[in-house]
């Protein structure tokens, strides 16, 4: 039953090898009054679910089983689904939230727009706010991306795409646990950080390509897995030949109602050269 | 005259058909009648002038060729009232037409026969404020063929939903491909048709990718390179035309500061009977 003083709040966080950090930041994200908290177990080898349990029995956990490879996309997702507040609420385990955290982002919330941390930084990029209407309208975190990055850029890309516009909230009360590169590939296939962001750009930018096609929100999800095995399979070959770049090729159905007679045939596919931007060519953000 | 529907025809060496289909336009109830005179060498606007005074028309002098969809939207912009239907002149309506058109014809809608017809394919309704939303018709296309598809698809894409009037209100005069083609520069439909084909699956996808209508300067460039395409396969008697667009990146660099994504946009079409 709820509270009179429940925020319409839910804190997901998720962990696999984060223990450490969880245990520096949990207290302080239960410590805000009236949220709802909600730890996720990727199947971390840390014990996490049971010392959640032992140490915060008001934190509800999920817990996942005989996952070796940590999928941000699909963590993220099961703890929205165990959520039972309004605005969905998704930090990482080594974020460590000022107490003025939640009552700030209260009053940052608007129906029609989704909320991040101004300024930002690259630890708190995927730290941000939504209302569970648009998140689950997007079916959530895109499961197709595997390994680290670029599953929040996408899912703002997505929210925009749906109509909602962001607003900040102060990202002063955001403090991140430093750590080094080592931790964020620790349970990925391809460990290989700036790669993997490549290929997980690539395939996003893709992706918006055949969104803006078919003029859907939503791309099947056999489809997205389809175009994902397809770029990174190739990048990661043109990676071990010392190539940067790639090229991708994809056939798309002829959906337009042209009255053609029989016997003709139309064909349609399109081609995506990926060259990486230098480091030193990006400019300032 | 209350009216609240503008039947627009068009005219060029149609007026023998147009002598039997438009006292059956001008007996519609809440009507007005638009005829376009695209340059009939059979002197259409004098003749309704004569015999249909309460039938607007539009003199167009400038074109020696015809041109469907410009002279459709000629009659659309001298049009007043909140819903269009474009009907050929060869097309016979049955009496209670308008109403049935009034009656389906909604917001966000757009109104075909069902069943239809080749010879009832580009008869169709809309609202006013949906033709003009998305620029009404695309006067690049040569010729027959694709060109109301085109805005179909497009009204479409605008959020408007095809719905259906019974193709029992409509019939349509039988004729030749002679005529169809009479004013067009290239005389065999089908290879109209395969040009016009070409340029439109390849115009709605550039249009999605970067998110914006073409100029008509983008346009008219596309169209001849689809033409180009066309004409070298029929000059060289094969079964086959393709078409490459290469987009620069201007979408992915705006948001994005990893890569850079130009696109290749690859299109082909394949014929058995050249002829056809």
């Amino acid at each position: 039953m709820s509270d009179p003083a429940d925020l319409p709040l839910s804190i997901i966080v998720t962990c696999k090898g984060r223990l450490d950090h969880l245990r520096q930041s949990l207290p302080r994200m239960e410590a805000q009054a009236g949220c709802e908290c909600i730890v996720v177990d990727y199947d971390c080898p840390d014990g996490t679910a049971a010392w959640v349990r032992r140490n915060h029995p008001r934190v509800r956990t999920v817990e996942v089983r005989n996952a070796p490879r940590f999928q941000a996309s699909r963590a993220r997702n099961l703890g929205a689904r165990a959520a039972t507040r309004e605005w969905l609420v998704f930090l990482d385990a080594d974020i460590l939230v000022e107490q003025t955290f939640s009552s700030a982002l209260v009053g940052a919330l608007r129906y029609g727009h989704f909320l991040r941390p101004a300024p930002l930084t690259r630890e708190t990029m995927g730290s941000f706010a939504c209302h569970r209407g648009d998140f689950f309208a997007l079916d959530g975190f895109d499961e197709a991306l595997e390994g680290y990055g670029g599953e929040d850029s996408d899912m703002y890309f997505r929210l925009r795409h749906f109509g909602r516009s962001h607003l900040t909230f102060d990202g002063r009360s955001l403090r991140p646990i430093p750590h080094d590169d080592r931790l964020r590939s620790a349970h990925h296939e391809n460990p290989d950080i700036e790669l993997n962001m490549l290929i997980n750009a690539s395939y996003n930018h893709i992706k918006y390509d055949l969104m803006r096609e078919s003029g859907q929100h939503l791309i099947p999800e056999e489809t997205r897995r389809g175009v994902y095995s397809e770029v990174k399979r190739t990048l990661i070959d043109n990676w071990r030949r010392g190539e940067r770049s790639g090229r991708i090729t994809i056939t798309l159905p002829i959906r337009h109602l042209i009255r053609v007679p029989d016997g003709w045939a139309i064909r349609r596919s399109w081609t995506f050269d990926i060259e990486p931007v230098a480091e030193s060519a990006r400019p300032a953000r | 005259m209350n009216a609240n529907l503008s039947l627009i025809t068009t005219c060029k060496g149609r007026l023998h058909h147009l002598q039997r289909t438009l006292p059956l336009m001008a007996a519609q109830a809440n009507v007005e009648c638009i005829v376009v005179d695209y340059g009939c060498p059979q002197g259409t606007a004098d003749w309704v002038a004569e015999n249909h005074s309460l039938v607007r028309v539009i003199r167009v002098d400038d074109d020696p060729m015809f041109n469907q969809c410009r002279a459709r939207n000629l009659g659309a912009i001298a049009a007043r009232t909140p819903v269009f239907c474009f009907v050929d002149a060869d097309i016979m309506l049955a009496p209670d037409f308008s109403s049935g058109i009034l009656r389906d014809c909604r917001d966000k809608t757009f109104l075909r026969a069902q069943p239809v017809t080749i010879e009832t394919w580009g008869t169709f309704a809309c609202r006013r404020e949906d033709f003009w939303r998305v620029g009404g018709y695309d006067e690049v296309y040569e010729g027959w063929g694709a060109s109301p598809e085109d805005l179909f698809l497009r009204l479409a894409a605008a959020g408007c939903t095809e719905n259906r009037f019974s193709g029992k209100l409509i019939s349509s005069i039988p004729h030749g491909d002679g005529e169809r083609t009479a004013f067009y520069g290239n005389k065999n439909r089908w290879w109209q048709h395969r040009t016009n084909s070409l340029y439109l699956i390849a115009k709605l996808d550039v249009m999605k990718l970067l998110g914006t209508e073409l100029s008509l300067g983008q346009r008219k460039a596309l169209y001849v390179r689809a033409k180009q395409a066309i004409e070298a396969a029929r000059s060289a008697a094969q079964n086959g035309a393709s078409l490459e667009i290469s987009l620069a990146d201007v979408t992915t660099r705006t948001m994005n500061l990893l890569i850079q994504l130009d696109r290749t946009l690859s299109y082909s079409i394949h014929w058995t009977n050249p002829s056809e």
